[in-house]
């Protein structure tokens, strides 16, 4: 004989339900709606732009020039930030003086040589920036890019070039006396702003 | 996902705040530091003479076997070095007949920095006459040099013709520094 027991479709649903029911509090659910969570941690470091000059800079303050005489001083410029900078070589002119009618400034060339190892016996890498009248270096030489921790050494060549001749009427005597001061700096600046 | 929205959100502020607290900014980060200062002097020529437009030897009552001497001392009173050298100019004999320039011989001598002259090194030796230019060397700056002049009248040159004769000229003492010197 068979038995058939007709369970309404009803009262499975329910039944199902609370199976369901059961087996998500089972794993501590509540009857809140659906919830996601998503998060990203970030952390920011920014970066540094600093250079250092080794020993303050030059302090060129030497003898007395006639013409033809030369001045030089070296100056080493180190990247001690994080960040690559746009280096640049700036001028600033001084207070001179002129006793004797011609400045000696209008007789200086000056002559800029990049040395990458700082060795002047090394002459492969080093690299003439400017060579030419002072009056006509420009207040910002840009120096290209000076890449994290690198170092770099510039010479700074001064000539007193002479103008006359070597006679009593054709001579540089107006010069004499004459003081010609300069002031020389490193800008860095960011390569790209964020 | 109301949820979701407000907290991306919440990170994007968050975001902008650390941003902003850690310059990252529209402005660049810059740095400067001094290269250094050029100071450059014109320096000063100053040659000084202890004869300075006076004879450097009394000539006058001159005669055949006749001899003069004297020295001049020149100084570097300036800041540079310097060469100095010697030169005669404006040569006149009087009568010119008489060619008194052809027969005094004119002697130079650098005697370094020795005022006695002990040991002379010769710079000229010849007829006045010829005499143009010679050089005399280094002068430092605040160094000096003497310089010794003779001038002789050989004794075989007594030409009575001569008697009452001048002869003058300018010896011009120049001191150069520079590339030109």
């Amino acid at each position: 004989m068979r038995r058939r027991v007709h369970i309404p479709v009803t009262v499975r649903a329910a039944a199902a339900l609370a199976l369901l029911g059961g087996a998500a509090a089972g794993v501590g659910s509540t009857e809140a709606s659906f919830t996601d969570a998503a998060s990203a941690q970030w952390s920011l470091h920014s970066g540094s732009l600093a250079i250092a000059v080794a020993d303050h800079g030059f302090v060129l303050d030497g003898a007395p020039l006639a013409p033809g005489d030369g001045a030089a001083a070296t100056v080493a410029v180190t990247s001690t930030g994080t960040l690559g900078a746009d280096l640049t070589l700036t001028r600033r002119e001084l207070a001179s003086t002129a006793p004797e009618g011609c400045a000696l400034r209008d007789a200086l060339s000056v002559r800029i040589v990049k040395d990458r190892d700082g060795d002047p016996a090394t002459v492969t890498d080093r690299r003439v920036l400017f060579d030419g009248a002072l009056a006509s270096v420009p207040e910002r030489l840009g120096l290209g890019v000076l890449a994290p921790g690198a170092r770099r050494t510039y010479e700074v060549t001064f000539t007193y070039v002479a103008h006359g001749g070597a006679t009593a009427t054709d001579n540089d005597n107006c010069f004499e006396g004459s003081v010609a001061r300069e002031r020389f700096g490193f800008d860095a600046d960011e390569r790209s702003a964020v | 996902m109301r949820r979701r929205s407000v907290r991306l959100a919440s990170a994007v502020a968050l975001l902008v705040v650390a941003a902003g607290a850690c310059g990252l900014s529209a402005a660049a980060m810059h740095d400067h530091a001094p290269a250094g200062t050029a100071t450059l002097t014109g320096g000063r020529l100053v040659l000084h003479t202890d004869h300075a437009a006076t004879s450097v030897l009394d000539a006058g009552e001159m005669r055949p076997g006749g001899h003069r001497t004297g020295t001049i001392e020149l100084r570097n009173d300036g800041t540079v070095a310097a060469t100095a050298s010697v030169a005669l100019t404006d040569l006149a004999d009087v009568p010119d007949a008489a060619a008194l320039a052809g027969v005094l011989e004119l002697r130079l001598e650098d005697c370094g920095t020795d005022a006695t002259c002990a040991a002379p090194a010769p710079l000229y030796d010849g007829s006045l006459r010829d005499f143009a230019t010679a050089p005399i060397g280094a002068l430092p700056a605040g160094g000096r040099r003497v310089v010794r002049v003779t001038l002789d009248w050989g004794v075989t040159k007594d030409d009575p013709s001569r008697q009452g004769a001048t002869t003058s000229g300018v010896l011009v003492w120049t001191a150069v520094a520079g590339a030109s010197a």
